[in-house]
């Protein structure tokens, strides 16, 4: 066998292949062209009797196919009766149903009374129309019929006797062009005259889907025609060249199968029967065929001498090539090429995807390919001017403008006044210190500057009463609360009485709300023992309990049972075991309970707490003096809640006055009585001064503040 | 938000019954009630004696940290602690009646308390003698005058007695008393009331000194 060339690539294969190696294309068509004259053309108006097979029932669905194979039975008698008369038409008739399942026929089971109304009155008129008009026009000869009107006319004197008039309408019975009478050359020239305009204007024709919208285009490429199986649409350079074509060759081109019908699979012809060849149309007459079947119709084209050229060089070389590759290697060869090709249009589809809007928002989203009707809905309008505008007084303006000064203002950074602070004038502090050091200096060197109290007040009278009625080797409680800043003063206001205590040879007993108060308490009866003259030593003189912890209820509960309390020595001894201590078991045990204390807090607290368990009359207090004024209220009172108060230096040095005894407190007397008289002068001094300043300084401060 | 009683009704229940008690053996004479309040008071001397305790170690725990912080602070802290810990080493091994531990608290502790007494009455008395100048009104002027007049009458002035402020029967001593007693009275009575009513919301619930 010979090699064969591919008609389109024009590479040659080797012999037996029905598919070229190289670009896939069908080598050999699927039927070939019988000669001229062996083959008789279809008419018009006959077709290519088929076997009605069953290969064209995969294009019908199983329910039209269904209703078909049980209407057919019931058809069959009829169409043997119409086989002399109307066979023709009816076979063609009968391929057409059996291709399109009978969707368009009309004779199955299709009556008069099926047919509605609407479309038997359109029936009708067309019938009266066509049969009068048209031929009463074409037998005038007044004016030209358009060709399209002269269809039925020229079918009706054509073959009159082949098919009687009938109601179908076939749409691939009835050709547009026939009966006309195409070497007419009137009719050749107007058809021509309404083509060339076709012609002229297709360069600038509107693209069909110019006016949709770009998302719809770009869904195009993923439905070509060619995979529905619709038919491409025929140009008009195909209708001119298909006027242009001689009468019988119009028949053959209206009764050929069209190329995408043809490869669908069941096209056999029967034996005898041949397609008429296939014209090539005139502009590609002389140029390449579109089949070549043999080397000889190869030799006799004549190609261009470029394209000579390039298979002259790549011929031997790519047979050369296809010689070294096996078999394997040619069709992985092939796989590749085709997974290229794939790959090549992969990029291209997804580019259109992303190109497709997104809906995001509503219901629809995340959906590509909506309607983009949101826009043209939420359209926004621009609000009126006047419901804008603000209907504004000018107090209103005003008020707002200063509002808005205020708001500017605050926002502005301020510096920080800086804060008007009196300057130290420690001269002045320094005049007062050694003033007031001087003083207590001079008072108690010299105690004669200072005369002692002589009136005898209230609280000493009784104070000495309640000392005087103590009787010998009496047990007193004395509360020592004082800190040390203190202890001075309440060494001088108790040493008088602690002395003549002393004299009548009580035993006391120590403690002390305070945390340092035990530690004062032990030193002031050690000082007023040293400076009285007395022999007074722990446990022969007192006995130190401690610190009473608890604060109130410390000291209530230590009002309630005092043993049970406080039951050991601040020595670690058992306190209450001391022989003088025997007979006590209850505060009111005691001859006399005295509370020595400059915290007026702490003095009421002892007030309160000792209520009810010890005897009025056996409550004496001895306090600084600004606790004076507090605890005379409760000695003032009727009756009274304590015995007696003694309350700072000036009490203690009447005491001592009194008693004729002159002790600590009539040393400090002096130096009290000074350093009092300097403060006092100090305080008229520097009030004077500094009010005098105030004035002279008044003016000027009242301008800065006028300034800020 | 819910009531105080109701965040912890524990606690809220034990101090509503040892305040019952204790309130309730204050008044009645019953020996019961009495032995159980007075149970509660030493449970409550006991308590504050451990607080007492942690309060010291808890100065100790702070200057102790301090000594780490900065060597300024840390001369301070080291003061504190040395002296702390040589004061309980006194006190505990020689005794508190021991002279050295005595001389401790005479030249120590007394001396320093007594400085910063009258610190705070030079304080006073400059800040005084400045009244009128920062604050010249009414009012400053008739407090200047009553701080005058009661140091005045609390000494006398070179053996003179000035009629109307010297004796117990002068005029500015029975307005002191007449004045002073009325005015710490109002505040006596306030300060009563006020615990009334404290007593009163803690027994209920409605105030909790002990915490949340």
């Amino acid at each position: 066998m010979e090699a064969q060339r591919c008609p389109m690539c024009g590479r040659v294969n080797p012999p037996g292949l029905e598919v070229c190696q190289y670009c896939q294309a069908r080598l050999k068509p699927l039927w070939v062209e019988p000669p001229q004259d062996s083959s008789p053309s279809i008419e018009v108006g006959s077709t290519r009797a088929r076997t009605p097979s069953a290969s064209n029932e995969p294009l019908l669905p199983d329910w039209l196919l269904e209703s078909r194979l049980d209407l057919g039975g019931e058809s069959s008698p009829r169409m043997s009766e119409q086989d002399d008369s109307e066979q023709p038409l009816s076979e063609e008739a009968s391929a057409d149903e059996e291709r399109f399942g009978g969707l368009f026929s009309d004779e199955l089971g299709e009556t008069e009374e099926d047919v509605p109304e609407w479309l038997r009155s359109l029936r009708d008129e067309s019938e009266s129309d066509q049969g009068v008009t048209a031929t009463a026009a074409i037998e005038e000869g007044s004016e030209p019929i358009p060709f399209w009107l002269d269809f039925e006319e020229g079918k009706a004197e054509e073959s009159p006797s082949e098919a009687p008039p009938s109601e179908k309408v076939l749409p691939f019975h009835e050709m547009p062009f026939e009966g006309l009478d195409l070497e007419d050359e009137s009719l050749l020239s107007e058809i021509t005259a309404e083509a060339k305009p076709i012609s002229a204007e297709e360069p600038q024709t509107v693209p069909p889907f110019e006016t949709l919208e770009p998302f719809l285009l770009e869904e195009q490429p993923s439905f070509p025609p060619q995979e529905q199986g619709v038919p491409p649409q025929p140009s008009a350079s195909t209708l001119q060249e298909r006027a242009s074509l001689s009468p019988e060759a119009a028949e053959d081109w209206m009764s050929e199968i069209p190329s995408w019908l043809d490869a669908l699979p069941g096209q056999d012809w029967e034996e005898g029967e041949t397609a008429a060849p296939e014209t090539p149309p005139e502009f590609l007459e002389g140029i390449v065929p579109p089949f070549v079947e043999t080397e000889e119709e190869l030799s006799d084209i004549e190609f261009p001498a470029w394209l000579g050229q390039i298979e002259s060089t790549l011929e031997p070389q790519l047979e050369s090539l296809m010689d070294t590759l096996t078999p394997a290697e040619t069709e992985t060869l092939l796989q590749e090429e085709s997974l290229g090709e794939i790959s090549q249009e992969q990029p291209a589809q997804s580019l259109a995807q992303e190109e497709i809007p997104v809906e995001v928002v509503g219901p629809l989203h995340g959906l590509r390919g909506i309607l983009p009707a949101e826009p043209l809905v939420a359209e926004q309008k621009k609000p009126s001017k006047a419901l804008s505008e603000l209907l504004v007084t000018d107090k209103q303006r005003a008020q707002a403008e200063l509002f808005l000064k205020l708001i500017e203002e605050e926002g502005k950074p301020k510096p920080m006044p800086s804060p008007k602070r009196a300057r130290p004038h420690i001269l002045w502090r320094m005049l007062i210190f050694f003033a007031l050091f001087a003083g207590a200096i001079l008072g108690f060197v010299q105690p004669q500057f200072a005369t002692p109290p002589q009136e005898l007040s209230v609280g000493v009278f009784d104070a000495m009463q309640a000392v005087n009625q103590l009787p010998a080797q009496a047990s007193v409680l004395l509360v020592v609360d004082i800190e040390g800043q203190d202890f001075a003063e309440m060494q001088a206001t108790t040493a008088a009485m602690l002395d003549q205590m002393m004299i009548k040879g009580a035993f006391f007993v120590l403690v002390s709300a305070n945390q340092s108060g035990a530690l004062q308490a032990d030193r002031l009866l050690r000082e007023v023992s040293r400076l009285s003259g007395h022999q007074y030593q722990p446990s022969s003189g007192w006995v130190n309990l401690g610190y009473l912890p608890g604060g109130v209820a410390g000291m209530q509960a230590f009002s309630q049972s005092l043993t049970e309390v406080l039951p050991f020595t601040i020595d670690g001894e058992v306190a209450w075991q001391n022989d003088r201590l025997r007979n006590i078991r209850t505060l009111s045990d005691f001859d006399l309970v005295v509370v020595i204390t400059e915290d007026s807090t702490r003095a009421r607290q002892w007030v309160e707490q000792l209520k009810g368990h010890v005897l009025e009359s056996r409550l004496l207090f001895a306090v600084s003096a600004q606790v004076e004024p507090l605890i005379r209220s409760y000695y003032e009172a009727n009756p009274r809640q304590i015995q007696s108060v003694l309350a700072g230096i000036r009490d203690g040095a009447i005491y001592e006055t009194q008693t004729a005894r002159p002790g600590w407190a009539m040393k400090l007397w002096g130096a009290y009585t000074l350093v009092v008289l300097t403060a006092i002068a100090l305080i008229l001094v520097g009030s004077v001064f500094y009010a005098v300043l105030a004035l002279l300084n008044r003016p000027q401060a009242q301008g800065e503040g006028k300034e800020r | 938000m819910k009531p105080a009683f109701l965040r912890s009704p524990f606690s809220t229940l034990i101090t509503l019954l040892t305040g019952l008690i204790v309130l309730l053996g204050y008044f009645l004479d019953f020996e019961p009630l009495r032995e159980w309040r007075f149970r509660f008071l030493q449970w409550a001397i006991l308590l504050a004696a451990v607080a007492l305790f942690l309060g010291v170690f808890n100065l100790l725990r702070v200057h102790w940290g301090r000594l780490s912080e900065s060597p300024s602070k840390a001369v301070y802290s080291l003061t504190f602690l040395g002296g702390f810990v040589s004061a309980v080493l006194m006190a505990g091994w020689l005794g508190i009646q021991h002279s050295l531990t005595r001389a401790v608290v005479d030249y120590v502790i007394l001396p320093i308390e007594a400085s910063l007494f009258v610190i705070i009455l030079v304080t006073l008395l400059y800040a005084l003698t400045r009244l009128l100048q920062h604050r010249l009104s009414v009012f400053s002027f008739v407090f200047l005058v009553t701080v005058l007049l009661s140091l005045i009458a609390s000494i006398p002035l070179l053996g003179i007695e000035i009629p109307l402020l010297h004796g117990r029967d002068s005029l500015f001593s029975i307005a002191l008393r007449i004045l002073g007693t009325a005015g710490v009275r109002g505040l006596l009575i306030g300060v009563a009331l006020g615990s009334v009513v404290t007593g009163i919301r803690v027994l209920f619930g409605l105030e909790r000194p002990h915490g949340d």
